[in-house]
């Protein structure tokens, strides 16, 4: 294995033929070694090359050993420090797979010495990560992104061949990937821009050596470069702007940071912003601010694609949560953390680590979730111009400088440990409390399912906790530039209480120890690592661990702020009071300190709503009185039972009661029936029902309304339909009495106006029934379920029962024959009508143009609101002429 | 003719519906260019012709001022309308046979503007019409005013569109039917001299009307139905401004229609209602009754000339009463 390595790595300089297509392309980058930066993304371009992957994964597992060790103690004191190790896992994994690969592109090599285009290509650290990362992607709910990813990963020749403009992609974004060099323990060289640490290239460079004892001159002097150039970047220091934008941020809180997360006090926690206030108003929505605040965290940027990626493996998106909560403090931090979904926040999309920072260096990882923290970066002036404002004032946290919100997240107190860590340290104070806004805002209205199982993550209830402000304001996403900040600082501390308050606590060993030097803000700085950065908000009180810097230095971000903030103590309604992180912590203070944490995050999750069930009752007046057992039908929620025969009215829509008193019991049954709503076969089983207790079809219950008196003269049976013609023809059939006789009807129609409660109830009929008895009664469709329900209620009070009774158990008449029947009755009832009234009748004998208006006016009159549709249809079917005239 | 009101918004005036003596839709063809034909409505044929053709001062129409399309000779003319509105719907359907809802669609002639103008095509359409719900419940008659179209083209149908069985068709001449107009200026019908099949018909109704006047205005009758007496004098009749004004007083039942057996052997009163509902029909059928017979005399009435005998009635006690747009300007409303 070695020897095959080495083997590979003489390959250093020059333009190097290669079989491969692709190693081709790459390979032409390789001319540029001269130029040192070049000669990083050359070797970042390379990543594909299996032999330096195969020596990244070495050193790593050299270096990450004392921390998979740790590993095995899977009590993490921070997500952070969960999703290091769980990166740690990943790049175990990777390294495996490249190791596959490698032998595959072995294949490709060319017999010749200049051949071995799977040269050591220093670059590519990231590529284990980067594959692990994808090998850990789990299958489902793949995003495009994620699915190239792990295209990428199955094989990259494949993936490259032949398309150069990914190749290009995937350097620029391979540039962007900083966090690699802190995973991989190049700490200590803060230069992130470099893919080999000095001992690295110094093995690296024996090796070639060992192997080709002959190197060429050329060979010879690009080795010295690179030898040169490490040793340079090694030298390099963060003043430099490429440094600075390339490191990390720094993860320290320096004394002024210390000092003003010290000071915080309750009441400037509560009164930095309305935010609490409002937070309590949506603490009374408990669950839905719970589950909307998890979504939040599902999100994340680009940016933190990597190391969430890394993380996603611990499966603790606490941990993952806290690095993207330094991910989101960081300007710098490239490292496209996928910050766990339980911490972005929806506000991440905003607060987008942009890959714009200008001279930023991100990590590219266009594997990141779907839900990537779009943190933007931040101006670079902005940023060191709040940072200016913060050191110099420290109450001045509370005050929102002007702030770019497309910066928003990016200026987080997990800033680089370079310079830049201050541009966004300054903003913490204030941004995390707009994060938190902004957060908070919109979780609310947000509810994305999570990628990950993880149930535990706390959500970033960072929405909860502080943001009381302007949770109207965070919902735009076009605020000021302050209250981006102010919300970025508040998400990211609340990243970490939330962290901390996660159902599904998982503590590590190591943010055991971070909260516990936290627990004073003063104390806490001890066992961190001195950051340059000057201002140095409390959120940098991140201590890099004894045990692995680097490691813990995600890790315990967010306990940072967990435990900052905590000391605000600030009260939430819905909290939940966390003691277990903070009892089991060493330090004794921390029981001063935080006695108790509360988070805002409701106890409970959001559970399901619970399965109502709408029954709705109604009851029919029946004309015939009949006995009825009780019916109750459990499984379709059905029940049936006959009332005390006192007369209920039921005020259905435009309905006048009969204005007779008929309290004739003999003749009246009410029938109650309670029905669960959404049924959708309501009407058939009403009908079944009616069968069902009766044994015959008694359409009484449904019977149409207005039907006239006569029709309840019969006592004890149902009305023969002959019967109820008779009644409509007697205006015709009788001659000598017919005056009598007309008059009397009259009368008892008009008593009946409106008609009785008999009558379809089509408010039980489904939408998709109700357009089709629309159409089969060849009316005009409507737009609307409730329209729908008036048209056909209106019309059918001129249809009377018998249309029913006429085709009982036939629910398959044909259209036409339905609608010819609907038209029969409906148009025999306006004609009654007509001719009951000596104005309208004489007005139709005379052929008189009838104006449509006034027509509608005296039906409406008569109860009988009708759709212009239908009456036009009448007076067309009927001869009679109408018009629009007013 | 019917009356009716100019509605304005602030001034409805009062209209009392009466049937036309005559309402006509006509079907023009230019002499010159016999594939040009324009379709119109009117009461008075003879002066519309007379419009078209250019030889009166106002009116015709811009379609058929062309001198390359005049003269214009009218072709057929479909009458019998109960009301200007009527006649007017039928002129629009005719016009528009494509897209008339009144002819169903899988029964149409013509399916585009521009196609289907031949004589043919037209009367075929006016078959169509006829047999249609809407129109044929109104008793409307044809005249074909051309030996050869009416045989060539209306007699052959072309398009085999079966007419319902009432409908009159008369092939006649249209000077001798209307009337030679040449010498007269404005064309009244009634004024004509000559002895044609118009005139009698006009003398004849003249005479019914005389009748009715007489029995139901002057005397006291009672329907011959309802026993009723009926009273078509009433002391008072309140002016009658607007519409809604009369609209209040018809709905009063002051004066209800009332007709005449136009049988000169029947000559009997009653209520228009009365006889209606006296005829047997099925209820679903429409109000406007087809075959009528009189009470008295068991014979046929025609039921169009019944209610318009009824509305001219009523329409000769009322018009005292109604004050039109321009009596209410001259008082100063």
């Amino acid at each position: 294995m070695n020897g095959e390595k080495t083997s590979r790595k003489t390959r250093i300089s020059g333009p190097v033929e290669s079989v491969d297509g692709e190693l081709n392309s790459i390979n032409s980058y390789s001319a540029a070694v001269e130029d040192g930066q070049e000669a990083q993304e050359i070797r970042e371009e390379g990543e594909k090359e299996q032999v330096e992957q195969e020596e990244d994964e070495q050193k790593k597992q050299s270096m990450t050993q004392p921390e998979v060790q740790e590993s095995n103690d899977l009590y993490f004191a921070s997500t952070q420090m969960q999703a290091r190790h769980e990166s740690v896992l990943e790049l175990e994994s990777q390294e495996e797979r490249t190791k596959k690969t490698v032998s595959q592109f072995l294949g490709f090599r060319n017999p010749s010495e200049a051949a071995p285009t799977v040269t050591t290509r220093p670059i590519r650290r990231q590529t284990p990560r980067l594959t692990a990362r994808a090998g850990k992607r789990k299958p489902k709910n793949q995003s495009m992104s994620a699915m190239v990813r792990e295209r990428f990963n199955n094989d990259k020749f494949a993936y490259f061949s032949g398309s150069q403009s990914k190749i290009d992609d995937f350097l620029k974004r391979i540039r962007k990937v900083e966090d690699l060099d802190t995973l991989t323990g190049s700490h200590s060289s803060n230069d992130n821009s470099c893919l080999f640490t000095k001992e690295e290239w110094v093995c690296i460079l024996k090796n070639i050596k060992l192997k080709f004892p002959d190197l060429s001159a050329t060979k010879k002097k690009s080795l010295n470069i690179i030898t040169r150039r490490i040793q340079k970047y090694e030298q390099e220091t963060e003043e430099g702007m490429w440094s600075q934008a390339s490191s990390l941020p720094s993860i320290s809180l320096t004394d002024e940071e210390l000092k003003w997360l010290y000071d915080l006090s309750d009441e400037q926690m509560v009164s930095n912003s309305s935010v609490i206030d409002e937070d309590l108003t949506y603490g009374s929505d408990d669950q839905l601010q719970f589950v909307m605040t998890l979504s939040q965290n599902k999100q994340i940027s680009k940016e933190n694609e990597v190391e969430i990626d890394q993380h996603r493996d611990k499966g603790d998106k606490e941990e993952m949560a806290d690095v993207a909560a330094r991910k989101e403090n960081s300007v710098e931090e490239q490292s496209k953390e996928e910050s766990v979904p339980a911490e972005v926040s929806q506000d991440q999309e905003i607060f987008s680590l942009d890959n714009n920072l200008g001279d930023v260096i991100e990590i590219s990882d266009s594997e990141s979730e779907p839900e990537v923290l779009a943190v933007s970066s931040p101006p670079r002036k902005q940023v060191e111009g709040t940072i200016d404002k913060l050191s110099n004032d420290v109450s001045s946290h509370q005050k929102v400088p002007v702030f770019d919100p497309v910066i928003s997240f990016q200026s987080f107190p997990f800033a680089s440990t370079t310079g830049n860590h201050t541009t966004e340290l300054a903003k913490e104070g204030e941004d995390l409390s707009q994060v938190i806004e902004s957060i908070s805002t919109e979780s609310p209205h947000r509810l994305t399912k999570f990628n990950l199982d993880d149930i535990s993550i706390p959500i970033d209830s960072n929405t909860n906790t502080l943001s009381g402000t302007p949770l109207s304001d965070s919902n735009d996403k076009h605020e000021s530039p302050h209250d981006a900040y102010r919300r970025d600082k508040e998400q990211s501390s609340y990243n970490e209480e939330n962290h901390i308050i996660s159902p599904f606590k998982t503590p590590t060993k190591k943010s055991k120890e971070l909260l516990s030097k936290f627990s004073s803000p003063v104390k806490f700085n001890s066992p961190v690592k001195p950051l340059d950065t000057p201002n140095k908000s409390p959120f940098h009180l991140i201590t890099r661990s004894a045990d692995s810097q680097t490691v813990a230095e995600e890790i315990v971000i967010s306990s940072d702020e967990e435990s900052i903030y905590s000391t605000a103590r600030s009260g939430f309604p819905s909290a939940q009071k966390i003691e277990s992180l903070y009892v089991k912590s060493d330090d004794d203070d921390d029981d001063e300190e935080f006695p108790q944490i509360i988070s805002s995050i409701p106890a409970k999750s959001f559970d399901n709503i619970k399965k109502r069930r709408l029954l709705r009752t109604t009851r029919y007046e029946v004309t015939t009185n009949f006995n009825l057992n009780d019916f109750e039908d459990n499984e379709r929620h059905v029940k049936l039972r006959k009332l005390e025969a006192k007369r209920i009215i039921i005020d259905s829509d435009n309905e006048v009661p009969d204005s007779e008193a008929d309290d004739e019991d003999q003749n009246i049954s009410i029938i109650e029936i309670t029905r669960e709503v959404g049924d959708e076969n309501n009407t058939d089983y009403l009908s079944n029902l009616a069968r069902d207790s009766d044994g015959v079809a008694n359409t009484s219950i449904l019977q149409v309304p207005s039907s006239p008196n006569e029709i309840i003269l019969e006592d004890g049976e149902n009305v023969s339909n002959e019967d109820k013609d008779l009644f409509y023809t007697l205006p015709g059939s009788q001659v000598i009495d017919s005056a009598v006789r007309i008059e009397s009807i009259v009368s008892n129609e008009q008593n009946s106006k409106a008609g009785t409660q008999k009558r379809l109830n089509f408010s039980t009929y489904t939408t998709k029934e109700l357009h089709e008895k629309i159409k089969e009664w060849g009316l005009k469709s409507v737009q609307g379920r409730e329209r729908m329900i008036q048209v056909l209620s209106e019309t059918s009070k001129l249809v009377v029962n018998s249309q029913m009774s006429k085709s009982p158990a036939k629910t398959q008449t044909a259209p036409e024959e339905s609608q010819r029947l609907f038209k029969k009755y409906s148009y025999a009832k306006m004609n009654s009508l007509i001719q009951q009234n000596k104005y309208w009748y004489d007005k139709v004998l005379s052929y008189e143009p009838l104006r449509m208006s006034e027509l509608k006016e005296w039906l409406q009159s008569e109860g009988y609101n009708l759709e212009d549709d239908f009456l036009a249809k009448f007076c067309d079917e009927q001869g009679i002429c109408r018009t629009n005239q007013v | 003719m019917s009356v009716s009101g100019t509605s304005q918004a602030s001034f409805a005036a009062p209209s009392l519906h009466v049937i036309p003596e005559f309402y006509g839709v006509y079907l023009l063809q230019s002499v010159p260019k016999p594939r040009s034909f324009y379709i119109g409505s009117t009461p008075d044929p003879p002066r519309r012709l007379r419009q078209h053709n250019g030889q009166l001062k106002v009116g015709g129409a811009f379609r058929t001022k062309k001198t390359g399309s005049r003269p214009w000779r009218m072709v057929m003319v479909v009458y019998n309308f109960p009301s200007k509105v009527a006649a007017l719907q039928f002129e629009h359907s005719f016009q528009h046979s494509h897209e008339t809802r009144h002819i169903k669609h899988a029964d149409r002639v013509c399916n585009s503007r521009s196609a289907g103008n031949s004589l043919h095509h037209k009367f075929a359409n006016v078959r169509l019409l006829l047999s249609s719900d809407y129109f044929k419940r109104w008793n409307l008659k044809v005249l074909v005013l051309d030996e050869t179209i009416y045989i060539d083209n209306w007699l052959k149908n072309k398009f085999r569109i079966q007419l319902p069985p009432q409908v009159e068709v008369t092939s006649t001449d249209f000077d001798s039917y209307f009337g030679d107009t040449t010498d007269l200026e404005s064309g009244d019908l009634s004024s004509q001299s000559n002895q044609n099949l118009i005139q009698i018909r006009t003398e004849n109704d003249n005479t019914i009307w005389e009748v009715a006047k007489e029995l139901v205005v002057l005397n006291s009758p009672t329907c011959y139905l309802c026993k009723e007496s009926i009273d078509y004098l009433p002391e008072e009749i309140p002016p009658l401004n607007s519409r809604k004004d009369l609209e209040l007083f018809l709905v009063g039942g002051q004066l209800p229609l009332v007709s005449v057996c136009y049988h000169d052997s029947c000559h009997q009163v009653f209520h228009l209602s009365c006889l209606s509902t006296n005829c047997n029909r099925d209820e679903s059928d429409s109000l406007l009754p087809t075959l009528v017979e009189c009470g008295n005399c068991k014979l046929r009435l025609e039921w169009l000339r019944v209610a318009k005998l009824a509305t001219k009635l009523r329409h000769y006690v009322l018009k005292d009463s109604i004050i039109t747009r321009s009596q209410a300007i001259d008082q100063g409303q």
